[in-house]
């Protein structure tokens, strides 16, 4: 049993539930500001083609039209992208995939908008378009920019692959294939730009990254960081996809042309053609085992279609590249993994990163070879899964998280067992499967991976914690509170966080890749222990006593002769005084250099990683071919639970997105070589689509870096989903998916060919 | 949107009156028509707005005959009495139409005016056998649903006439009916097939009577005449019913689209059909999921 | 320009509207009510828009502001009584079902809907009442036991 806690472990209430529930939360458009502008964007309607004229005049006319900006009138850096420097702020010769910004209006109210967007002339010259990566990079194929098609290539091994094959008494080699995603946040990008009352360059945003948006801002306006300020609205989910600048660097830079107040909102179609999508990707695998199931040899070919532009393509490449291990000891392994410009919608990041494309692949091949072996798949994932001693393929020691692996596939067979004795309804048939999972936590080697956040007595001592990364809906900032609270030995209620605020808020770093309450929560452990140092210094000052004599406990200052002062008298007294107690900290990821592998690329790799498992029950019908979810288990080894509510729901909500994933989405073109756009063609889960029973099981192995031995839990609940449920499918009817998503239409039609 | 005027008669001659030049367009519910005018999928230089027309939302039953106001909601057809006795097929197929929010908007009038090939309420109205009153500046005029779809979004209705009722006989003692649909989720989903069939077994033994209709796999939802004259005097058995099942999926015209190929569809409908023979013939036992 | 009566969570108001506009855009924009969302651009995909009209559950975007003259409309706002929240709010942030809650009033307002016409509804009545409330965040599961722990406390209550 865990000791006993203030609030650790409890599922405390976040406290933005008020204004959520109450509907008084303000998201970027419900923020109320004065004679605002609308912004506006016109979008290429073309895949590929050249720009020969932009006509703005005709737009300029119309009343209420405030002003087109178009490239030219950029007065800093023209292109922008976090990793590679490729994209047009607004288009200048080319545009390279259908919604690219072009230009953008500035007006007095909607319809002037509306009117101005169809009133700009642009004459374009389409040119051949490319959607798929792997024929981007034939001799002939339409180029997406001048450098070629191929953003990137990673091509990590280790072992020896082909003495591998030559002790492998089985080889199979499978292609899967896997579509592109949209995050599908429910609150589309969105961005308001003004001038704050002392003049500054004010951008509120909808975003996992305010600092970096910050600096993109500032860059294509000409001016220096510290002349834009950033703040961070209510953030409506974000999955990886608001770790976009774009509409940020148009709303700051409309805002700074016109001297306006503006304000963005992405319409949903926008969202879909303009902003990452999970990258769809094609992986090829050749896979070699002994008889008896052992694996032995894994060469995986992937190709990632990463759209127009690199955004993170690249890191996803790398991340990916890491993930096609799995859980497993693979000896030799070698996995070549390509990232390739088209003229799709860009892809970048989205939840897992990497991982669900991966896992994928690499789960669906196990069950295939299972049933070759005619071997149970749980056997024979038991008898290849990683031990703490083993090392991954990029030389990282796996380490005590391992440990976890056992736990967790006992507890897959016990899920397997019972589900399996659940009966199908009259006229389907029932499958269960299950799939394990791998998810690393933290941004890779080499990559800048710290947060500082800053902690404060108010004066009437309650705790403030200016959190340097925002809060974007998943219950970090719940996390991050009671992480304090258990720190001080104060109760979670007189905890308050501050939004992020470029002029008072530390930076903390991006929001993503599962790292935040690990990192986060280490940083305010931290910070505490300096505000308790700072606090006792205080009081042994005012109280004319030796700090050696004043310990602090629980809230209390306490006293040579054992009496108690609570700190808010100290904190009521530093406030007349014009001090203010507080303390930060900054705190990184560990990539300690005698255990990190330095031949990588940078990105790789990573260092720290958490195992997780889903076991589910379909009932397919067999002669329509639809699947229907029925029962889910989830498995994670979360290192310690923080809010148990919190992280559950963040299980629920990655298995029922992973569901999506596994069953219905896809941004895909259609007949008339447009994209799916809309929520009425990209059909996410609704709450009907979900499995009458999901149970969540939580491990708590701890991570010893972590704060109290926190884990990352944010991605791996998506990642093991899509393979269960193509495992369990095959289960129930005996069609392999190799395909996502698995559409009725894909098993039906395969089962009436037989 | 696009910029139109909106006027909101008071009377039916009213709306009559001013949808009379042509430049107007009836809405009710707006569920489809504020869609597809977002998209500019649809033009118009006048909204007339018919919910105010209060007269034409009731559900009628006399002398075995039912009348439905053009105006009623997708959620009054869900929760009629009457209907659920006298035409249960189609109470069931207006329970599947999105969601709540959008049925208690959405109008059996709209459907009908819409001539969605996917409209919900449409293969069941067809194996109903229902007329439509249309109203006009000339007058009234009936016509059978089948007559009045035309394609997809097309209908037989004159620029000035407006969808005033639909009316059919109950469905005899004794028949059953049943309406499948299959989309490509559970919740909020859109036809990517859908089949309303009705049976009656002559005292259990050969089929009497049956009535079948599909819809989204052709221009318009569609009676299966051939299907339908195959099992006249014949036992419903997974022989028979497969058989019908193959001559509804040959008489449909589907598509290929984002939501699924015509292969499919045709497939989907040989299986819906046959499925709901045996149902119907089996027990009744009625449901609107599959 | 078209001048409207509404009733909106109990406010009498007169209203002057272009007849291209949704009660959404009139809402939102005229009178502040942000907590009514869009989410799908107005196509009655996502239910973030939600609001009571003369009592019934509707997509505010597929309601012309001009179909709503003479009617009152509830929106999330008109729920609670001051700082008070509705019972069904206070269930939806105690168990966990309000994340990012972009969707949650729109979500809310479909279990209260609900749980006046049904006061004890099965998991899948409650499945079926949300289903017309995209969220990407939760899951569902945490909303529909939300929507159970409304239940209790409102026959408490009653």
């Amino acid at each position: 049993m865990p000791p006993e806690t203030i609030t650790i472990g409890k599922s405390e209430a976040r406290k933005d539930g008020w204004t959520k529930a109450s509907g008084q939360a303000l998201y970027v458009g419900d923020i109320p500001i004065k004679h605002v502008c609308i912004g506006a964007v016109l979008r290429s309607p073309h895949h590929h083609a050249r720009i020969l004229a932009i006509d703005p005049s005709p737009a300029q006319m119309i009343p209420g039209v405030v002003a087109v900006i178009t490239a030219k009138d950029i007065p800093g850096e023209k292109i922008h992208g976090p990793l590679v420097q490729d994209q047009p702020v607004l288009a200048m010769d080319i545009v390279r995939h259908m919604g690219e910004p072009i230009a953008l209006v500035v007006t007095e109210d909607k319809t002037a908008a509306e009117k101005a967007l169809a009133a700009i002339q642009v004459e374009y010259e389409p040119l051949p378009a490319v959607f798929d990566a792997e024929k981007a990079l034939q001799p002939g194929a339409p180029q997406v920019h001048p450098g070629g098609n191929l953003l990137c290539e990673y091509d990590v091994s280790d072992g020896d692959l082909q003495e591998g094959f030559s002790q492998a008494e089985v080889i199979l080699e499978e292609t899967f294939q896997v579509p592109r995603i949209s995050p599908a946040y429910l609150e589309a990008e969105s961005s308001l730009a003004y001038f704050d009352e002392d003049g500054t360059l004010t951008v509120v945003v909808s975003s996992q990254k305010p600092f970096d948006d910050r600096h993109h801002i500032a860059m294509t306006c000409g001016l220096q960081d510290e002349q834009v300020r950033v703040k961070s609205a209510v953030v409506g989910g974000a999955f990886g996809g608001k770790e976009d600048s774009e509409l940020h660097i148009l709303a700051g830079l409309a805002a700074w042309i016109t001297k306006r107040p503006v304000r963005f909102l992405n319409n949903r179609w926008e969202s879909f053609l303009a902003h990452p999508k999970r990258h769809p990707a094609t992986l090829h695998y050749k896979l070699g085992a002994k008889a008896d199931g052992t694996l032995i040899a894994l060469e995986a070919l992937v190709h990632m279609d990463t759209g127009a532009y690199a955004s993170y393509g690249p890191a996803v490449g790398g991340l990916l590249t890491e993930m096609v291990q799995g859980a497993y000891h693979i000896p030799n392994l070698r996995v070549l993994t390509r990232v390739v410009y088209t003229n799709s919608p860009y892809s970048g990041a989205m939840r897992g990163f990497g991982s669900p494309q991966a896992h994928f692949a690499t789960e669906s091949m196990l069950d295939i070879l299972a049933s070759r072996l005619a071997m149970d798949p749980l056997e024979l994932r038991r008898k290849n899964i990683l031990q703490p001693e083993d090392h991954f393929f990029t030389r990282v020691q796996v380490g005590d998280t391992a440990r976890s692996l056992p736990l967790i596939l006992a507890h897959a067979d016990q899920a397997r067992q019972r589900l399996r004795q659940l009966p199908a309804a009259p006229g389907k048939q029932s499958g269960v499967g299950f799939a394990l999972s791998l998810q690393s936590m933290g941004l890779g080697h080499r990559v800048p991976d710290d947060s500082t956040n800053r902690l404060e007595w108010s004066p009437e001592g309650r705790l403030i914690v200016y959190l340097g990364s925002p809060e974007l809906g998943q219950g970090m900032q719940t996390a991050v509170e009671q992480i304090a609270a258990e720190t001080l030995g104060i109760p979670y209620q007189i905890v308050d966080t501050i939004d992020v605020d470029s002029r008072i808020s530390p930076n903390g770093g991006v929001t993503c890749a599962s790292r935040m309450t690990y990192l986060l929560g280490n940083s305010v452990i931290l910070a505490a222990h300096k505000l308790t140092e700072e606090t006792l210094n205080y009081a042994a000052r005012t109280l004319n006593l030796p700090r050696a004599k004043l310990e602090y406990r629980l809230g209390q200052v306490i006293l040579p002769d054992g009496r108690q002062m609570p700190v808010s008298e100290f904190c009521g007294r530093a406030a007349e005084d014009g001090i203010v107690l507080g303390a930060s900290a900054t705190f990184s990821f560990p990539y300690p250099a005698e255990r990190t592998p330095e031949h990588l690329p940078i990105g790789m790799p990573h260092m720290m990683h958490a195992f997780g498992a889903n076991v589910v029950r379909v009932e397919v019908d067999p002669e329509l071919g639809t699947v229907e979810v029925k029962d889910m288990v989830a498995i994670h080894d979360v290192g310690r639970v923080i809010n148990r509510a919190g992280v559950e729901g963040q299980v629920e909500g990655g298995a029922v997105m992973a569901m999506g994933y596994a069953l219905y989405e896809d941004v895909c073109l259609k007949e008339n070589q447009r994209w799916v756009d809309s929520f009425t063609e990209y059909l996410i889960p609704t709450a009907r689509d979900i499995p009458e029973n999901i149970e969540v099981i939580l491990l708590e192995l701890p991570e010893l870096s972590g704060p109290f031995g926190v884990k990352g839990i944010a991605e791996m609940g998506l990642v093991p989903v899509a393979p269960a449920i193509a495992n369990a499918v095959f289960e129930a009817v005996g069609v392999r998916a190799r395909e996502l998503p698995i559409t009725p239409e894909k098993i039906a039609l395969s089962l009436v060919e037989g | 949107m696009q910029e139109f005027d909106f006027v909101v008669p008071k009377t039916l001659a009213e709306a009559c009156q001013m949808l009379s030049d042509g430049y107007g367009r009836p809405v009710a519910g707006c569920t489809d028509v504020l869609p597809q005018m977002r998209h500019g999928k649809l033009k118009t230089e006048r909204l007339v707005d018919l919910s105010r027309i209060k007269s034409l939302a009731y559900i009628e039953h006399s002398n075995g005959r039912i009348s439905i106001g053009a105006l009623t909601t997708y959620e009054q057809m869900v929760t009629d009495r009457q209907l659920h006795d006298y035409a249960p097929v189609l109470a069931q197929a207006a329970a599947t139409v999105g969601c709540r929010q959008t049925r208690n908007r959405g109008t059996l009038g709209g459907n009908l005016g819409n001539a969605s090939p996917a409209g919900d309420t449409l293969p069941p109205l067809l194996i109903l056998n229902a007329q439509v009153v249309l109203a006009g500046s000339s007058g009234e005029r009936r016509m059978a649903v089948s007559d009045l779809l035309l394609a997809p979004g097309k209908t037989a209705l004159l620029p000035d006439e407006i969808i005033t009722s639909v009316g059919f006989e109950a469905l005899p003692r004794g028949m059953r009916s049943l309406f499948l649909k299959l989309g490509n989720r559970q919740g909020m989903a859109v036809s990517v097939a859908s089949v309303a069939l009705a049976l009656q077994l002559d005292g259990g033994g050969p089929v009497q009577d049956v009535r079948i209709a599909l819809g989204a796999v052709a221009p318009t939802a569609i009676r299966c005449p051939e299907a339908e004259k195959f099992l006249i005097g014949q036992q419903i058995d997974p022989i028979t019913a497969g058989a019908a099942g193959r001559l509804a999926a040959q008489a449909c015209a589907p598509i290929d689209d984002v939501r699924a190929s015509a292969a499919y569809r045709r497939h989907a409908i040989q299986v819906l059909v046959k499925r709901g023979l045996l149902s119907l013939s089996n027990d009744g036992d009625s449901h609107a999921d599959n | 320009m078209l001048t409207i009566e509404i009733t909106v969570n109990g406010t009498y108001q007169q209203i002057q509207t272009a007849p291209n506009r949704s009660l959404l855009d009139l809402l939102r924009d005229d009178l502040g009510l942000t907590g009514v969302k869009d989410a799908c651009g107005q196509e009655g995909e996502c239910g973030a828009c939600t609001v009571l009209l003369d009592g019934k559950l509707v997509n505010s975007c597929l309601v012309l502001a001009a179909q709503a003259d003479g009617r009152e409309v509830t929106t999330i706002e008109g729920l609670q009584q001051l700082e008070r929240l509705h019972p069904i709010q206070q269930a939806f942030v105690e168990a966990g079902a309000v994340q990012c809650g972009y969707c949650t009033p729109g979500a809310i307002l479909s279990a209260y809907d609900l749980l006046m016409h049904t006061p004890h509804p099965s998991d899948e009545q409650i499945r079926e009442a949300l289903s017309g409330n995209l969220c990407r965040c939760t899951g569902y599961t945490k909303m529909v036991a939300a929507v159970h722990h409304a239940e209790k406390e409102l026959s408490h209550a009653s």
